[in-house]
């Protein structure tokens, strides 16, 4: 049970961690006003970028950096494609996705002949590192130590947006804008440019985890890898109830269960059941909190139309 | 047509020999009885559930599962199709009602949501549609799996239910006559029944048509579960019509590009033949180019990418500014 447990819990916050970045940056966008269905490319485009600038480079930091930068492109085109041309967010955001998932392919198989893998020796990635406080802690030290220095990066990133989206202007403003945008602009917040720039920091964010997808969890670029994270962060930032505490908890039960199902897979049992375990539980507290919400306004048809 | 611009840009970009890949890319679906046939195949699912996203979409209820409910279609038409004994034409009928069903079925639960208490149905559908994917890897693992095969794939239908090739030697199969009467029945019932209309006016107005007694809560429930019957049907054509057995991950953007099929079809189930169509043609394009060009296939992938971006992109079009905020979502009816 021990072993199980020391193997999974490491295992649980390296399969948190993608989701967790993205959660963040779903978050900020929903907030706004936006429900993000491009986390999932802005996830495969940024970890394409970071793999081969890491790889071309020979600096895993470099590369790093080119990840979070194509987050930040690919959101800029999303946003702009719903700020601008107000094209409707669901369908645009299945865009992104279908851009990216063509896309890397497209890339890599012009740049490097490859139409499934990339992945190379030399490949630099972002280094683990020991917290020397509790290195001799027994259960604690070996859990929490000896991950990606991305993995820590993530649980400071909960911190500094929850610190962006509470105690800042620009975060009330933010929530504002997203709980009623006539409220918002009469009290002269520039919505556009508001909502331009969450989506700018979700891709940032998006593109950070996309990044440690493949230069911490794994050390390559594969077709397709993002496997459906982007829509489990989606999952977390609804049944994290819309805060970015919620959304780290829900990153990590979902992150532990996709843990477990890895888990039950290597010995053989059925884990696709586990696999649904985001999905389900955010189904069901969705459906809570609409009943709830229901039974203390009524029935508002209108409200449900936004983003939820 | 940005979209196919951008794409024909990559290709000059990329081919070696860019005037004869972009030829190939737009003749080759009509080169031959057998890329014809193909194409024409290619659009059968996508008429299916282009329908039933119109219905949806003129009930102003935003169906994105129609990827789940293709699924569960399918699944129950191969269960059909392979445990029940019927003689040929029964037997077909039988995996339509099954997979119909059971598409209505699993629309039926997001629709009863929101209808009940508003349950915002983008983000339920979603939701169900990862959890049919999951259901279906999880029977081909284990119960549904055919015990011949040595991968997740279920056993065949049976030959009574498998649906005729009608134009050798191409893929074709009499699915897309089915198709047909469903485009014809779909637009009968949206233009010239009463239901119908009542439909189309909650979707125009919900608040003014709850005025004039139509229950709002009903033309929801009605829109969801007409639109998951039709998805569910196309995902037992396609069983019975292509494939013969349930597999992993067959057509995985059906349910996607069928709303965009819905749209630029301005929602009008007549309109939906030359989306579904088009859409076709596209990836059969693309398939044609990627065997016979150094083009990649992938690249109709960044075409329709393109397509999705701008279908509802208002202020391109110049359409009326009149959709604010709130009717964001509700501005695809």
């Amino acid at each position: 049970m021990m072993e199980a447990l020391n193997y999974l819990i490491p295992a649980a916050f390296h399969a948190a961690t993608p989701i967790l970045f993205a959660a963040l940056g779903g978050l900020l966008t929903e907030l706004a006003g936006y429900i993000n269905i491009g986390l999932e490319g802005t996830l495969l485009t940024s970890a394409f970028f970071a793999v081969v600038v890491s790889t071309l480079a020979g600096n895993a930091w470099l590369g790093l950096a080119a990840g979070a930068l194509s987050g930040v492109v690919v959101s800029f085109l999303l946003a702009t494609v719903i700020l601008k041309l107000r094209a409707n967010i669901v369908i645009a955001g299945f865009a992104t996705n279908l851009l990216a998932s063509g896309g890397t392919v497209f890339l890599m198989s012009t740049w490097f002949g490859e139409e499934g893998v990339f992945r190379s020796p030399d490949t630099p990635v972002i280094p683990t590192v020991d917290l020397p406080l509790i290195d001799g802690v027994p259960i604690l030290g070996e859990v929490l130590n000896h991950h990606s220095i991305l993995v820590y990066l993530g649980w400071i990133s909960v911190g500094l947006v929850s610190y962006l989206i509470y105690r800042t202007k620009w975060g009330l403003h933010l929530r504002v804008t997203g709980e009623s945008e006539e409220t918002a602009l009469s009290t002269g917040i520039n919505v556009e440019r508001l909502r331009l720039q969450a989506f700018l920091l979700s891709g940032f964010f998006a593109g950070l985890g996309g990044s440690y997808l493949s230069l911490g969890l794994t050390q390559f670029f594969m077709r397709g890898m993002s496997a459906g994270r982007g829509f489990i962060a989606l999952a977390a930032v609804y049944f994290g109830g819309f805060t970015p505490l919620g959304a780290t908890l829900a990153s990590l039960l979902f992150g532990f269960a996709g843990g477990v199902a890895n888990y039950f897979q290597t010995l053989g049992l059925p884990s696709q059941l586990l696999e649904m375990t985001p999905y389900v539980l955010t189904l069901v507290a969705i459906l809570v909190y609409s009943i709830r919400r229901s039974s203390r306004y009524g029935l508002t048809e209108e409200e449900t139309s936004k983003s939820l | 047509m940005i979209g196919v611009g951008a794409g024909f840009i990559a290709i000059v970009l990329t081919s070696s020999s860019p005037l004869n890949s972009m030829y190939v890319f737009i003749t080759g679906p009509f080169s031959s009885i057998y890329w014809i046939g193909t194409t024409l195949n290619r659009a059968i699912p996508l008429i299916f559930v282009g329908l039933g996203i119109t219905i949806a979409f003129k009930a102003r209820v935003f169906n994105i599962g129609a990827q789940g409910q293709f699924y569960i279609g399918a699944l129950l038409g191969t269960l059909a199709g392979v445990y029940l004994g019927l003689p040929p034409v029964l037997h077909v009928a039988a995996v339509m009602v099954a997979s119909g069903l059971a598409g209505a079925a699993y629309a039926f639960l997001p629709g009863l949501f929101k209808s009940r208490w508003g349950t915002n149905e983008i983000v339920t559908t979603l939701m169900f549609n990862f959890i049919a994917i999951h259901l279906i890897s999880y029977l081909l693992a284990n119960q549904l799996q055919d015990p011949m095969a040595n991968y997740n794939v279920s056993p065949s239908v049976r030959s009574s239910a498998t649906l005729p090739e009608i134009l050798s030697p191409s893929p074709l199969h009499a699915g897309i006559l089915i198709a047909v009467l469903f485009v014809l029945l779909v637009f009968v019932f949206l233009d010239k029944s009463v239901f119908g209309y009542k439909l189309r006016l909650s979707g125009l107005n919900p608040d003014f048509s709850r005025y004039g007694g139509i229950d709002r809560g009903v033309v929801i429930i009605a829109a969801m579960v007409l639109s998951g019957a039709l998805a569910g049907l196309g995902g037992g054509i396609r069983i019975i019509g292509v494939q013969g057995k349930l597999t992993e991950g067959f057509l995985p953007m059906v349910g996607y590009d069928a709303i965009n099929i819905s749209l630029i079809a301005r929602n009008h189930p007549l309109g939906i033949v030359p989306a579904a169509l088009f859409f076709a043609f596209l990836g059969v394009g693309g398939e044609v180019a990627g065997l016979f060009t150094d083009v990649s296939p992938h690249l109709v992938n960044i075409i329709k990418a393109g397509i999705f971006y701008l279908v509802t992109a208002q202020a391109l079009f110049g359409f009326v500014e009149k959709l604010i905020s709130e009717d964001r979502l509700e501005g695809l009816a």
